[in-house]
């Protein structure tokens, strides 16, 4: 069941971050990383972007903090804070941004590991909780975890850049998507020419109902969604 | 003190194993020991001499092995006092790796630090038989590694030629 759970320690004084990484693969824990700092930390996330959970030092020695280094970061995971800090101008600091939990240093390794259980139940959860097919207009439906389009529960083939454009328009819900943004994300490693992007949209179309992307000319499309 | 109440639990342990790793633990608390006491001498507390610390370190390590290894200072820069702790550790490390594995009876450890532009390097090179301090999964080779990347974040090489060479090189703070 731990096997769930994919963590980064930020701890600044990496002999402890090393100890305590070792302590946890041991009892069988995925550890992608630790780190010291901001900007390693920064660097982590975009390296490994599986990482679901944060064990977070609070006093980092440098101008920021671990809970303003947690706001900062662009997914909203689950943190547990570890601090020598009891203060309640910290402690109040800290709940503000919902943590699963806060250890008081030296920690105790049962508190620990019985949070970490929490952790990886709550995300069992979570998981089970997201919905996994989402129903498109005109009886097609899209598998968002094994990302297979159907219709009519036919299986519809589809691959490559034009399942990720049909992700990506999904992800928006029915909002429009600017062009910009869609050839900045599809052709990030070598710019397209200028209608590859047109050809794709062409090829999606044809895979889907005729009215089912709209088209803002200079601007964007959307996919149309049941509400 | 804590040295001592490891030093006695060293003399009174049976297992060969438990010795190896409380002298191992004796020398590495030992390290930053000697860099407070030398803190507490110095007045100036932007710089320390940083041969005398590196001294102090390895004549705390050879004390425990039996070779005639002598040990070369080319000390050409004096690593700040944040710094300090970190590279006390490492040598620590890197020394008792020369001298467990790299001799027979004699040789030469040369330990050299220095700046270039933005960079302080610091290397320890020994002329023994040249093992390879990466291929096992060793403890202070971890503590090494861990120290240059994560705390100093800087970079280290091994290289093979007449011995072994750890070269590590890092950006200092501000």
């Amino acid at each position: 069941m731990i096997s769930n759970l994919h963590i980064l320690i930020v701890e600044d004084e990496s002999l402890l971050a090393l100890d305590l990484s070792m302590q946890l693969k041991s009892k069988g824990y995925d550890v992608v990383d630790y780190v010291t700092n901001t900007k390693q930390a920064v660097e982590s996330f975009e390296k490994y972007p599986h990482i679901n959970l944060l064990l977070m030092d609070i006093h980092l020695n440098e101008t920021t903090d671990g809970i303003d280094l947690y706001k900062q970061l662009p997914h909203n995971l689950p943190v547990i804070y570890l601090t020598a800090f009891t203060d309640d101008a910290t402690i109040n600091k800290a709940v503000a941004t919902h943590p699963l939990g806060y250890l008081v240093k030296p920690l105790h390794k049962q508190e620990l590991f019985a949070l970490l259980k929490l952790a990886s139940l709550q995300h069992t959860e979570s998981l089970q909780n997201t919905q996994t097919i989402i129903q498109l207009p005109n009886n097609y439906a899209f598998d968002t975890i094994n990302e297979i389009l159907t219709q009519h529960d036919q299986h519809i083939k589809i691959g490559g850049k034009k399942l990720q454009l049909l992700k990506l328009l999904i992800e928006a819900k029915g909002d429009f998507v600017p062009f910009h943004f869609l050839e900045n994300t599809l052709y990030r490693d070598n710019p397209p020419g200028e209608s590859s992007l047109r050809t794709l949209i062409y090829r999606l179309r044809s895979d889907l109902a005729n009215d089912m992307i709209e088209t803002e000319r200079t601007y964007g499309i959307r996919l149309k969604m049941i509400n | 003190m804590v040295i001592s109440l490891l030093q006695l639990q060293i003399h009174t342990s049976e297992f060969q194993n438990t010795k190896h790793a409380l002298r191992a633990t004796c020398n590495r608390i030992n390290s930053f020991a000697k860099l407070y006491e030398l803190l507490h001498l110095n007045q100036d507390i932007e710089k320390l001499p940083t041969k005398n610390y590196f001294t102090n370190i390895v004549n705390n390590v050879k004390m425990h092995f039996s070779q005639k290894i002598e040990f070369i200072y080319d000390i050409q820069y004096n690593i700040s006092i944040n710094d300090s702790i970190y590279c006390g550790l490492i040598l620590n490390e890197l020394v008792t790796n020369s001298l467990k594995y790299a001799f027979d009876k004699e040789g030469t450890i040369t330990i050299h630090t220095s700046k270039e532009n933005d960079l302080i390097y610091m290397s320890v090179q020994d002329d023994g038989r040249g093992y390879d301090p990466s291929s096992n999964s060793s403890l202070g080779l971890t503590i090494v590694r861990t120290l240059t990347e994560k705390q100093l974040q800087g970079d280290l090489r091994l290289s093979f030629h007449k011995g072994t060479k750890t070269l590590i090189s890092w950006k200092e703070k501000e």
